[in-house]
This record gives C-alpha cells, structure tokens and sequence, in this order.
C-alpha cells in the first residue's frame, strides 16, 4: 500500500514537473540569431555626431580614423537595424594641405655631374624633374622646391621652376605671374585669403591652357599666400593648393574634403563594407549557358532556354550556381582584392529571384557566411 | 472440440458492463483460476439464455441478481478458460460456492473472426487493446488516432486542428502503411491507400474495442499492415435493453448531444440498436467551425441455431473549418493570435466564411451473416458498400482578359493575420471586363462508390488444426473533379479546362478544372492455417490479390480516347508466427512476414493525366519481430522487438518546369530500415488503482542514395538524370522515434474516479521531400529536430443516481499545462523556412451521461 501510495505521488509529481516550456531552448537561439530589420541607409554626420565621438572639429584626420570612430556612432542611431544593412556616411576629414619642406636652391655645375647631365644645364622636363628629387631625396607631401637653373633649349637661359610633391609624386606647380595675380583681381602678387586664392586659381586654371586633363590627374598650384601673425608682423610664404580632375575641370581639394563610406552590419556590429551589390543581367546567363565548365549539358540547355536557373533536381544545384556566378563576377571585376564582397541577385526557377551572399576567398567567389 | 457460443457473440461487449435489472434473488460465488488457485477477475457471469449477466470483482467474487425462481444455469467464462455451467436451485441456496476454470480453447464471436482480432497470449503479434470504458472516459474532443497515443509505436497528432483532421503514424509509417479495419472491413481509400479520419469523426461512440496489431498483424486479408493494422470493432448484438442520453459541453463552443437505444434480444430473436449524436463546435483554432453528426444502427436476427443475419450501418457526416497551411515559427510567434492563427477562413457580408473547409459523409452499410455449418466449420461473410460524397473547399483564382489575376492572399480586412476580406473580392469581380469571375470559392470533391465482399471460412481439421480461407472482392469507384461553390458576385466563371467544352461560362455546382474517375477493381483470396496444442500455438496464412486500375478522364481527352486500359497489378503477403506459453504467466512469440504491395494509382498514372508509368514495380516488405509477454493477476508486460525492411519503395514526385510543362520523377529503389524496441505493462496494485505505462524505440532510417533518377516530360522522354538523391542514413521524419507514456486511473471513493494520461516525445523530425536532397553536402545531415514534449491530460467521473436511472458525470482536460509544442514541421531552418503546425493548447469537456 505503501508503495502504491509513492508510486502514485511521484507519478503526479513528475507530471507536475514536465509540464514545462519545450520550445523555451529554441526561441532563446533563434532571438539570439535575430537578423533584426535590414535597411540601407544614407547618413551625413553632424556638428553633434563628431561630439559624441569624442572630436573637437566636425571632422576626421584621416580615412582609418573614420573607419574606427563611425561604427560606435551607427551602433548608436542603427542600433535596431541588423546583418545586411548597409549604411553609406558622409563624413569629413580634415587633412590641409600644407606645404612642408620649402627649399630654394640653385644648381652648381657640381650639381649638373650628380644630376647626371654631361653639359652644365638641363635640357627636358624629365631632368627638372631629376633635379627635384636631387634637391629633396626624401620628399614628403607637401614639399616644395624652387630650382633656379640654367636651361638649354638652343642656348642656355636661366630658368626657375617650382616643384611639389603630393600624393608620391613631384608636379611642377603653376606659379601665378604678376599678371595673373592681377588677372585674379588682386590689387598686389599675393593673396590674403586662401579660399579665395584656391577659388580663383581654379577659375583661371579652367578657363585655360591648362584646362585640360584626365579625371584622377593632379595638378598643383603654389601661390604667396600673406597674412599677419599673432605678433602683428606680416608674413609672406608659398602656398600650395593642389587640383584635381573630375573628367570636366579642376576641382580643388579643400581643407575639409567631404567622402562616403559604406558600412556594413555583420549582426553585431558595423564594418567598413565594400560590398558591391550586383544582379545578373540577361548576357550573364548567356554566357553562363555557353560556358561547358559549368552546370551540366542539360542545364545549360535549360538556362539558355529560360534565362533563368532551374533547380529542380538534375538542372542547378546550389554549388554549381555559385560556381557560375563566380565565373561571372571574375569576368567582371578580375583585379578584385581578396576579401572582396558581393550580393549578388540571380533569377531562379521555380523559387524566383534570390540573393546570395559571396566573398572572394583564396581567388574564388564562395558564400559568405 | 470446438463450442458454438451463440451467447458469447452476445455477450463479447459486456465484459466490462454491468447491470442492474429488476431483480428478485442473489447468486454469489467466487471465480478461481484453477493454475493459481487465485480469485479470477473480470470472468464473465451470465444468467444462460439471457442478456443478464456480470462479472466478477478483483477477489475473483461476484453477485448477480436474478429474475428466474427455481432452477437456473448461470454461464461463467473468460477468455482464455474453458467455460463452465452451473444449474443453481434458488429455492435452495443462492450461493455458487467455488467455480474453478481450467485454461481451455478460445473462441472469438464471428465478427471478431472476420476481423482478425487477435487473443491474448495465442495470436503472436503485438497487440494493444482500447476497450469502450477507455474510450467513454478518455475521448472527451478527441478523435481515433488520439485515443490510441498510449500505444507504442503511434504518433498521433492534429495536424491543423480542425475536426477530423487528426493522423496516426504506426512505428513511422503514414496512414498508406497501416491498414484500418471497421468490423473487418477496410478502409483505406483505394487509390492512394490514406485514412481520412474525418469520414469517421464522432464513431468513438459505437466502439466496442479499437485493437492496434503493430506490424504485419494477424488480419488475413491482403491490407497494407506494415506498420500496423487498427481494428476497430463496433456494437452489434450486444448491448443489452436499454439506451442512454448523453450531454456535453467542452472548450469554444463545444457541444455534444448523444442518444443510444437498444432492444436487446428479443424473444423472437430480433436484436436492434440505433445511436445518433451531434457535435458542433467553434473549434480551439481560429476559423475551425465544425458541425458534425453520426449514427449507427444494427439490426440483428437469429435465424434458428445457426444463422445469424446482421445488417449495420454508420456513418458520420460534417463539415468543418481547416487550417490547411503550415506557417513558420516567427509567423506563430509574431501574430496576434498566437498559436491559434490560421491564415485560411475570412468574412463576407459579416459572417465567417471557411475557405478552406472539409465536408463529407460516407455512409457505409454492410450486411453480415454467420453461418455455423457444423460443430466444425463458420463462414461468415460481409457484404458492404460505402457510398462517399464530399471534398474539401478552397478558392480559385482567373486571369481577366487583361491578363490581371488577383491573389487572394493580398486581400484581408487588415493586413498580414488578418481574415480574408471575402467582401473585396466581390468587390474586385464587379470590374472585370466582361462579369467573369476574377476571385471565387470551389471545393475538389472526391465522391466515390465501394462495394465489396468478404467471406471467411473456419474449419477445424483436427482438435489441433484449424483451416481458415476466404475470398476478398472490391469494386471502387473514384469520382474527382472541383466544382464551383460561390461566384463571390461575379456572373459566371470562364473555365477552359475541358477540351470537349471549352470557354464555358459555369456556375455554382458546374465542374471546373478537372473531371476524372478512377476505378479500381480487386480480387483476393487468402487462407491461413492456425496449429494449437497445449501452449504452442502457430499460424501460416497466405495471401494474394489482383488489383486492376483504369483511369477515366473526362476533360483532358476526347470521348473515346478517354480510358485507359486496365493495369493489372499482382500483390501477395505470406507470414507465419508461432506463440508458446512457457507457464501459466510467461509466453514468447516470433512472426515473420513478406509481403508484396501494388503500387498507389497516383504512382500508376502520373500527372493527372492518362499517363501511364510503365516503371511501376510494387513494394517488397520483409518484416519480423520477437516477443515476450508476462501476465499475473497483478501485473502484465510485454515487450516487442521488430524489424521491418522495406525495399523497392516508390517515391513518384512531379514539378513543373518554367513554362509550365510537368515533369515528374520516378524515385526507385528507396530501402528503409524501421526497426526497434516497445516496452508496455500495466500494474492493479489494488482493485481501485491501475497503472499502466509504455516505452518505445524506434530507429527508423532511410538505407541508402539513389543514384541516376531520371526525369521525364509528359511525353515520357526523359529529359535529364538527378545523379543522385543524398538520402542515405537520413532519419524517417514527421514520427516522433522515442516516445513513452504513463497512465492511472484511481477509484476514490466507489463512485468516484481520478485519472492521468502522460505522454512523452522525442526524436521528432520534420518531414522532407528525397527530391531536394541532391548535393553531397547535404549527405548525412538530418530534416530539423523538433524540440522533445509533455503532455498531460486529466480526467474525472462520479457515477450517481437519479431516481432508478444510472448516470455519470464525466470531465477531461487534455494538455493540462497549455504547453506550447511542435507536433508537425516540414523541413526547413527554424528561424525562417521551417513550417510548422503546433500542437493545440489545453482543451477540455465535461459531460453527464444517463442509462435507462
């Protein structure tokens, strides 16, 4: 009876205690794996932004301290968006240009030997070149060499050439002349405000001989830029603004340039992202179905039927998609860096349009996980 | 020497019934087993040649109360023992004394005969016996395959939750795999081999016993038992004068009316009895309405000694509210509804309108008769037809001649989880072009017509031999097509699916989309010979059959190219299987079994089309299984261990390529292993306490890849080869593998009684199409577990009285702790692609029952 009545009690127990929650295990992983909403957004930091990082001035030194401080600050305002957004940011970074190394120097006939020049002068622009990186051996941005020298082009005259050196290469730099200054509306061959000194050179630079160029190029301008110090002394020094071409004109590059960066959520955080997101176009599958490395014979029949890949069983599998689109994507972009990422969207039969995720890892396109 | 109990085929049902009659003496007495010398319960006691009778008590005690004055026979019998008369003078003494009962030959009623039932420690198979008290007290709102969830190796579940919608796995096999019997009859539908047990929702009522054989079963005739075979018996002659009312109320509306007479067996042999009942009901799910009814009638007639004529009939017409579509986790988790979220029913002009809704009602009529020929020989023969009509209710879609087409999904009253907005669809058919319906409601019906006959004949060769044979003849007709049901405001439907007719403006009732039949013809004979002597019993029965299918299609061709010719199909089964009894309480059994299957109609003819496959092979089962049994007064326990291998399974799949073309493939040549351990016993420590528990195993796994699946187009060209399918070692999925469950049942007081169901589940694993699994990535990697589950459902009743009458009250509560669970997914990631029904929360009813 005894043993009856435990029975009983531990039945009743035991029923008591299971009546638990057998799915409580599997929200807790599926909310920790939470995507949360995906969104791509657009942002331009404010004054209060730059703040709240902990910066004096609404801008950044460079772009690797953008890429460090910005990810705290979309955590902060994206805080509820999760992996696959993309947020591109407008942010400024704060990197004059100023000159360095100002150095005037005159070339002796000693100098001409060290140049490697077998007559007391130079003769082409490569040697005034030469000659730069003689005066300075070890330039850094923002150096600036005024050559006095002799030239020889059907007889020697004394010539003077100012060089600067930005982004790892010398430029002969465009020195306004006096006539020039006054064309620029100045009442003496200088100028007292560099903003107006940057607007104008860069008028006159467009409007003439010099307009022409390709996007990318650079070209720099040195200018007597005078002003009065703290000391109530006025001063007078070479100024270098640096130009460069956006495919039309000479743009100048100010002070605080203004760049966009896009960033990624991985689902915890924010990184520096360069996904390019690209979705299959109809030549893609052409050339996919033309390719007989990929898929199968009839699989690619199908593909170059349809436009599409099918995935029932025995046309496309998974694999052999991604395989394709990396065929692709290689074609496309062949010097990608390692690392590189995609989101690529293909059409695919029966499930429609999908979007896979890739990373060029070890020279091949594999998903991203 | 075999005895004709014409009254035991009376009496089968009151094992467990007792009864109070008028009465005027006393007889008492006390059973004894003669082999223990023990007090033997439950024996049966009748007054000879009459329905008055009772049984004895757990001291093997008993106490009828008699009519007759003077000399009469009391019947004292049990299964098992050799029966015993006792001619009792009442003017003398009104106490039996002693009866002892020696171990002797069994003797099943004709029905159960012919339904295979099976007898404890003589029939070597594993068997699990649901008896009428079990079912009065436990089946409060659920249906057949619930009931049986303490029976190893089942998994039962709900599916949508809508009435009827329930399913029954046995030992991993769907319902084409197990072989459902009522009264011996079968049930499976002809062409795809699936139990709807929606026809049958509401039968538990006038069930006498529900019997689950696990594996190849005892049943002689060829049925697809390779998981198991579910008998379900119902009253016949049995039931003694008399009749109750019964009233329920239960959870969202629930409510149950029920009404049983019966006459018992009159003087001039005449035996009839009727019962109806209706259940309707809101459904614990939203949009789940249902409205149900069921009846039953038998007449029987004694015609002399030896005949016996009985014609039953039930059947259980509804309709109900489903939730047709599984939704993701998140989708549950996020709707306002919770789990009782269904996207399928909507509103128009106020009122709920079910758009997906099951209706049928199969009556099923057979004629039975029992011939006792001599001291030797029984035939016993059924006749039977079930006429089915009905179907399931959806909505259709047609493009306008702007090539516009709607999607119902975009039209709810609020947004995502919200009903349909049925009024915006009658809204939208107002713009169509030309009063073509742009959105209605259709139903698929599948109306058919069974008629079949089954006769077995038992003979006794020798006192250790009996002979038994038969003959199994079906005729099936299967009569699809889709029908409109509601215009939803637009003036007609344009339907251009019928090449004899095409551009029809239909309307409400007028078929749509298809119109095919499919007939089935089959033909089987089986004879089994059945050897006892002592405690060794066996069994050897052998089985084949002829099924022919043609297929009949109405829309797709023109007349006289619209049959096919018939395809005949050769199927066969042989098993045999011995049972010893080592002592009065141990025994041992083995089977074994092959059997040969015909492949579905739907794999015969493929793609809704007069396509015939010319591939189609049948299904080759080997099975076999040991078992050990223990009984004592106190305590039995069994347990199984079996191993079924089934090979050449057919997988016939089709898909649609981007212009619509079908293809289909034939996946050939898959083996799986099911096989495991099940445990059961029960324990009656007191005669007001029972436990009874059980533990099963499974391993049921697919064996190995299929390599070079072919794919075809309509045309039969094949178009391209799957290399191969990565199932191999896959577990079987949508079958809980490890499941357990403990039950009590406590008497209180005399009239009181408590009980608790416990069930347990595990190593559930969604189920999965073999066609998705084609790279070797994937090779080896299960379908999503679900998550392992308790459940707990309770029970009470009070017997009282209410002047002379008899009555109970009874009270279920089924998931007592609203545990939230998965009962059904389809492969997928649980965070996003995995679709899912879960498991309805707590539910309950409460009843009271009168006799009169």
């Amino acid at each position: 009876m005894k043993f009856t009545k435990y029975l009983t009690i531990v039945s009743l127990a035991a029923t008591t205690l299971f009546g638990c929650e057998p799915l409580g295990d599997l929200y807790d992983e599926i909310d920790a794996d939470e995507t949360g909403v995906s969104a791509d957004v657009q942002y331009t930091l404010t004054e209060d932004d730059y703040d709240d990082l902990g910066k004096s001035f609404a801008n950044f030194d460079d772009e690797d301290e953008a890429k460090e401080l910005i990810p705290e600050l979309l955590s902060d305002i994206y805080s509820h968006l999760g992996a696959g957004s993309i947020a591109t940011i407008g942010y400024a970074i704060y990197d004059p240009i100023r000159v360095d190394d100002d150095v005037e120097y005159t070339l002796t006939d000693d100098d001409y030997d060290a140049i490697g020049e077998s007559y007391p002068n130079l003769n082409s622009r490569g040697d005034i070149f030469k000659a730069a990186r003689y005066v300075n051996d070890d330039p850094s941005e923002g150096d600036i060499v005024t050559i006095n020298y002799d030239y020889y082009e059907g007889g020697v005259s004394s010539r003077t050439s100012v060089l600067a050196y930005y982004a790892g290469q010398w430029y002969i730099a465009y020195v306004p002349s006096n006539e020039d200054y006054y064309a620029m509306g100045q009442s003496y061959t200088n100028f007292e405000s560099r903003s107006t000194a940057r607007a104008r050179i860069e008028k006159l630079l467009n409007t003439s001989a010099y307009a022409y160029g390709e996007e990318g190029d650079y070209r720099t301008a040195v200018f007597e830029y005078t002003y009065v110090n703290s000391d109530d002394e006025r001063q007078y020094e070479n100024f270098l603004v640096v130009y460069q071409h956006d495919g039309t004109e000479w743009v100048s590059i100010e002070d605080t340039q203004y760049f966009s960066l896009n960033f990624g959520n991985d689902g915890s955080t924010w990184v520096p992202d360069n996904t390019i997101k690209y979705t299959l176009a109809a030549g893609d599958y052409s050339a996919i179905a033309a390719n007989e490395s990929l898929g199968n014979a009839d699989a690619r029949a199908n593909l170059a039927s349809y436009g599409n890949f099918n995935t029932n069983g025995g046309y496309w599998t998974t694999e052999l998609i991604i395989e394709a689109i990396d065929f692709v994507l290689q074609g496309m972009h062949p010097d990608a860096e390692e690392g590189q990422k995609y989101v690529v969207t293909y059409d695919s039969y029966p499930g429609g349009l999908q979007e896979v995720s890739l990373i060029l890892e070890g020279g091949v396109y594999v998903v991203n996980e | 020497m075999r005895k004709t109990l014409r009254n035991y085929a009376l009496i089968a049902a009151m094992l467990l019934a007792s009864v109070v009659t008028f009465a005027q003496s006393k007889v008492t007495g006390t059973v004894i087993d003669s082999e223990t010398g023990e007090g033997l319960p439950g024996a049966s006691v009748v007054e000879k040649g009459t329905t008055n009778g009772t049984i004895t008590d757990y001291n093997g005690e008993f106490s009828l109360d008699v009519s007759a004055k003077g000399t009469t026979t009391i019947t004292i019998s049990f299964v098992g023992f050799q029966s015993v008369d006792k001619t009792i003078n009442l003017s003398e003494t009104q106490s039996l004394g002693e009866i002892t009962l020696s171990p002797g030959a069994n003797e099943l009623t004709p029905l159960e005969v012919i339904a295979s039932v099976a007898v404890d420690r003589e029939t070597p198979v594993a068997v699990s016996t649901i008896k009428r008290t079990y079912i009065e007290e436990n089946a409060s709102n659920q249906e057949f395959p619930e009931l049986l969830k303490t029976t190893p190796g089942v998994y039962a579940t709900k599916q949508g939750g809508g009435y009827g919608d329930s399913r029954i796995n046995v030992r991993g096999f769907n319902s084409v795999n197990v072989a459902v019997l009522i009264n011996g009859v079968p049930v499976n539908d002809m062409e795809n081999g699936r139990v709807y047990w929606s026809n049958w929702a509401g039968l538990t009522d006038v069930t006498t016993t529900m019997q689950v054989q696990r594996g190849l079963g005892a049943s002689k005739v060829a049925v697809p038992s390779i998981g198991g075979t579910i008998n379900i018996i119902t009253q016949t002659t049995d039931t003694e004068k008399g009749g109750s009312v019964y009233s329920g109320i239960g959870n969202n509306g629930y409510k149950k009316t029920a009404v049983s007479l019966s006459t018992g067996l009159t003087e001039k042999g005449w035996a009839v009895s009727v019962q109806g009942a209706k259940i309707e009901g809101d459904g614990w799910v939203d949009g789940t309405q249902f409205l149900g009814y069921n009846y039953f009638f038998n007449v029987s007639k004694m015609l002399g000694d030896a005949h016996t004529l009985s014609l039953t009939g039930f059947g259980a017409p509804q309709r109900h509210g489903q939730r047709q579509n599984m939704q993701s986790i998140a989708t549950f988790r996020n709707a306002p509804q919770g789990l009782k979220y269904n996207s399928d029913w909507g509103y128009l002009n106020g009122e709920v309108v079910n758009v997906e809704d099951n209706f049928y009602h199969k009556p099923q009529i057979s004629l039975n008769h029992y011939w006792t020929i001599n001291d030797k020989s029984e035939l016993s023969t059924a006749v039977y037809m079930g006429i089915g009509t009905g179907g399931g209710g959806g909505y259709a879609t047609e493009e306008d001649v702007d090539g516009f087409e709607p999607s119902f999904r975009d039209y709810r009253t609020a947004g995502a989880y919200s009903p349909y907005d049925l009024d915006a669809i009658v809204e939208l058919n107002q713009t169509s072009s030309d009063g073509r319906a742009l959105g209605y409601l259709r139903a698929s019906r599948n109306d058919h017509q069974w008629y079949g006959m089954l006769s077995t004949f038992t003979t006794e060769f020798s006192k250790k031999f009996n002979f038994l044979g038969g003959l199994d003849l079906r005729y099936y007709k299967g009569i699809h097509f889709s029908e409109v049901t509601d215009l939803l405001g637009a003036e007609y439907v344009l339907d251009n699916n019928d090449i004899n007719n095409p551009n029809r403006a239909i309307g409400v009732g007028d078929k749509r989309d298809y119109y095919n039949d499919g007939i089935v013809l089959w033909e089987g004979a089986f004879m089994q010979g059945e050897y006892s002597d002592g405690p060794l019993s066996a069994f050897v029965s052998l089985s084949g059959s002829n099924t022919s299918y043609q297929r009949i299609d109405y829309f797709q061709y023109v007349p006289g190219e619209q049959e096919t010719d018939f395809q005949n199909f050769l199927g066969y089964q042989v098993k045999g299987g011995a049972n010893y009894n080592l002592t009065r309480n141990h025994n041992v059994f083995a089977n074994i079994g092959y059997f040969e299957k015909a492949p579905d109609f739907d794999a015969v003819f493929q793609n809704f089309g007069n396509n015939i496959n010319e591939d189609a092979e049948n299904q080759k089962i080997l099975s076999y299984e040991l078992g050990y049994g223990y009984r004592s007064s106190k305590f039995s326990a069994n347990v199984n261990l079996y191993r079924t291998a089934w090979k050449d399974r057919t997988f016939t799949r089709s898909y649609s390529n981007q212009n619509g073309d079908l293809l289909y493939a034939n996946i050939l040549g898959v083996n799986a292993i099911h096989q495991g351990i099940e445990f059961d016993a029960s324990y009656q420590p007191t005669q007001a306490l029972r436990f009874a528990g059980m533990l099963s195993l499974g391993d049921w796994t697919w064996q190995n890849n299929v390599d070079g699946v072919t794919v075809f187009d309509e045309a039969q060209n094949p178009l391209t080869t799957i290399p191969t399918l990565y199932i191999s070692g896959l577990k079987v999925g949508d079958a809980a593998q490890t499941t357990a469950s403990l039950s009590m049942d406590y008497d209180i007081v005399e009239d009181f009684a408590v009980g608790f169901v416990y069930n347990y589940y595990a190593n559930l694993y969604a189920n999965y199409d073999p066609l998705s699994r084609t790279t070797e990535s994937v090779q080896g990697v299960d379908a999503y577990e679900v998550p392992s589950y308790n459940l707990v459902d309770v029970k009470a009743n009070y017997s009282f009285k209410i002047g002379d009458l008899d009555a109970t009250v009874y009270g279920n509560v089924q998931n007592l702790f609203d545990v939230e669970y998965i009962s059904d997914a389809q492969d997928g990631d649980p965070a996003t692609s995995l679709a899912v029904y879960y498991g309805v929360g707590r539910t309950w009813t409460s009843g009271i029952k009168v006799k009169f």
